[in-house]
């Protein structure tokens, strides 16, 4: 049986009316995941013998008739920068590399609640710092879809290991389109909740006013199930909040969609926006009401994120010092030597420039030039969105200006930064944001970003399924 | 260009090493970079507030009021996994974690 194409729900039918059984299925997985990632390199680690424990604990409680959650057995995987419990969390640096950890991600611990089965960690651009997954300290990871190409970042092992088959679904980050966009460069679906949805104890911090753990699936009803679960008020993290989505069931013509001009611009690929166009008629079709609207700072997002996601980085960084876990160099005299030896030597290039230019923007006399002036750019950029919502109930854009680049590509950080032109203003926002394929263009997956009202995660996933239905 | 000597600074308050070839490549990308965040300067915001926090002002109301209650009713739980963060550490001695003297 081809596990691999089923969906959460195809899963749970089959498990309950046994038609197989759950260590079936794990087991499917795991070959998958040895036969297939040799070419993809997606997974950093395996955890095959505790998923097939636990794939045999669901098996005893169907054949015990007991009543099991829609995600009980679902096998899945996680981006290293998440903890899980008793499993190396390296965030694809040297910094980490022998990094146990010490209790779970509330996320983790919600799915496992429910029964869902961890096949392994996947790998990203070293602490999420990155657009592409060329960034890990270990190795690349390589586009299903076209080997020669990024799966894009930071979650491109967790995007590459949904779109390979290997999982069913993956969790990812997002802090400023490291779900969405590797999920558009592999033709999957990838969701950024509103900020707060889903609690970040657990996730390794990288930028903690714009990180959000997310879904990687194969379809939008996947994401609604997966956010479903993790989602909530967690007294561990203070900033999470505890939200009921709404059940599907919109008509499409009690739509309003908002196409933004200032995101179909110079350097936007023609067969991508050829495919957004196609998309955004289909709806338009379905009875949905499409007017162009301006978001008019979307052209200064990108600088505000960067300076905002560095400055902040450099801080949640500052922890790794050589002394309390972690990679230590000890060859020095004194204690200071250990912070500067451990520090250089354990992270990677991107990293260490991402800290030193944070650092630079905090520092004494710039504070004001750059980093309050990027957090005033960000109010403009979050009444922008305000206004628009006035006057419609999602906004849509290409997720990327690009389909998938070439390994080795972007050589200069600019270029690479500039992947995430169009992801970072819902991060800025704090915005639901979800990227669904839309067909593909010279064979490479296109990909169509909905960007919500705060905590409208129902609205965008329903409207993408509509795309899907129509692909 | 962003002066060597600058870098050097950067580097020591942020407690990273540098080789000479780096402090060059950092001086380059930082002058790219600090360049491209110079248009921002193009906008007004001097009666602008900034944002430090996405969800400030996006709350409603209940919300705001549910998570007071809840730091009312905030108690000190006991961490479980203790040892386990102990058992990470470098260098250590019985249940204390082991450091280069500071003092001579």
């Amino acid at each position: 049986m081809d596990f691999d194409k089923l969906t959460i729900e195809d899963i749970h039918k089959g498990l309950i009316k046994k038609e197989f059984s759950d260590t079936e299925l794990v087991e499917f997985f795991i070959a998958k995941i040895e036969r297939t990632d040799k070419r993809i390199s997606a997974f950093l680690e395996t955890t095959k013998e505790k998923a097939l424990e636990k794939a045999k604990e669901i098996d005893n409680l169907i054949s015990r008739n007991q009543r099991i959650s829609v995600l009980a057995g679902v096998p899945f995987a996680v981006k290293d920068n998440i903890l899980i419990e008793g499993i190396k969390t390296t965030c694809a640096s040297k910094i980490l590399a022998d990094y146990v950890a010490p209790y779970s991600a509330t996320s983790i611990k919600k799915l496992e609640e429910k029964g869902a089965v961890v096949l392994g960690k996947t790998n990203l651009d070293e602490f999420a710092m990155g657009s592409s997954t060329e960034n890990s300290a270990f190795f690349v990871t390589k586009n299903p879809c076209d080997l020669e190409r990024v799966p894009g970042g930071s979650s491109g092992g967790s995007a590459a290991a949904v779109a390979g088959g290997m999982s069913v679904f993956a969790l990812g980050s997002d802090t400023g389109g490291s779900i969405r966009q590797p999920a558009s460069f592999c033709g999957v679906v990838g969701l950024k909740p509103t900020y707060g949805a889903v609690s970040r104890y657990g996730l390794v911090a990288f930028a903690s006013s714009l990180d959000q753990i997310g879904p990687l699936t194969k379809t939008t009803k996947d994401a609604k199930i997966v956010l479903e679960a993790i989602s909530g008020r967690d007294a561990d993290d203070s900033t999470s909040i505890g939200v009921r989505f709404k059940e599907f069931g919109l008509n499409p013509s009690s739509i309003k969609i908002g196409v933004p001009k200032e995101y179909f611009i110079e350097g936007l690929e023609g067969g991508v926006e050829k495919k957004v166009r196609e998309a955004i008629r289909t709806l338009e079709k379905m009875g949905a009401e499409v007017k162009e609207i301006s978001l008019p700072h979307t052209k200064y997002a990108l600088a505000s994120y960067y300076l905002i996601a560095t400055a902040e980085a450099s801080a949640n960084l500052a922890r790794y010092d050589g002394i309390k876990y972690g990679f230590s160099d000890r060859d020095g005299e004194e204690l200071l030597d250990v912070y500067f030896n451990s520090r250089s030597n354990g992270f990677g290039q991107e990293v260490k420039r991402r800290i030193m230019i944070g650092t630079y923007v905090l520092s004494a006399g710039y504070y004001d030039a750059y980093y309050l002036k990027a957090s005033k750019v960000r109010t403009l950029i979050k009444e922008d969105f305000n206004k628009v919502f006035k006057e419609v109930d999602v906004v849509i854009t290409p997720t990327t200006s690009t389909t998938a680049f070439k390994i080795g590509e972007k050589k200069d950080p600019l270029s690479m930064y500039l992947s995430d032109i169009f992801t970072v203003s819902a991060n800025l926002a704090g915005l639901p944001a979800v990227s669904v394929p839309v067909g593909s263009s010279n064979n490479l997956p296109v990909g169509l970003q909905i960007i919500g009202k705060p905590f409208e995660e129902s609205t965008i996933l329903e409207i993408g399924g509509w795309l899907e239905k129509n692909n | 260009m962003v002066e060597k000597e600058k870098i050097k600074k950067i580097a020591k308050l942020a407690r990273l090493g540098t080789t000479q070839e780096e402090e060059e490549s950092f001086a380059k990308d930082f002058s790219l970079i600090l360049d491209y965040f110079k248009s921002l300067e193009e906008l007004k915001t001097s009666e602008v507030k900034p944002t430090f926090h996405p969800t400030e002002g996006l709350l409603g109301k209940n919300v705001e009021e549910e998570r007071e209650d809840e730091l009312e009713i905030d108690k000190a739980k006991a961490f479980l996994a203790a040892e386990k963060i102990r058992s990470a550490f470098p260098e250590r001695e019985k249940k204390f974690l082991k450091v280069k003297s500071v003092f001579d």
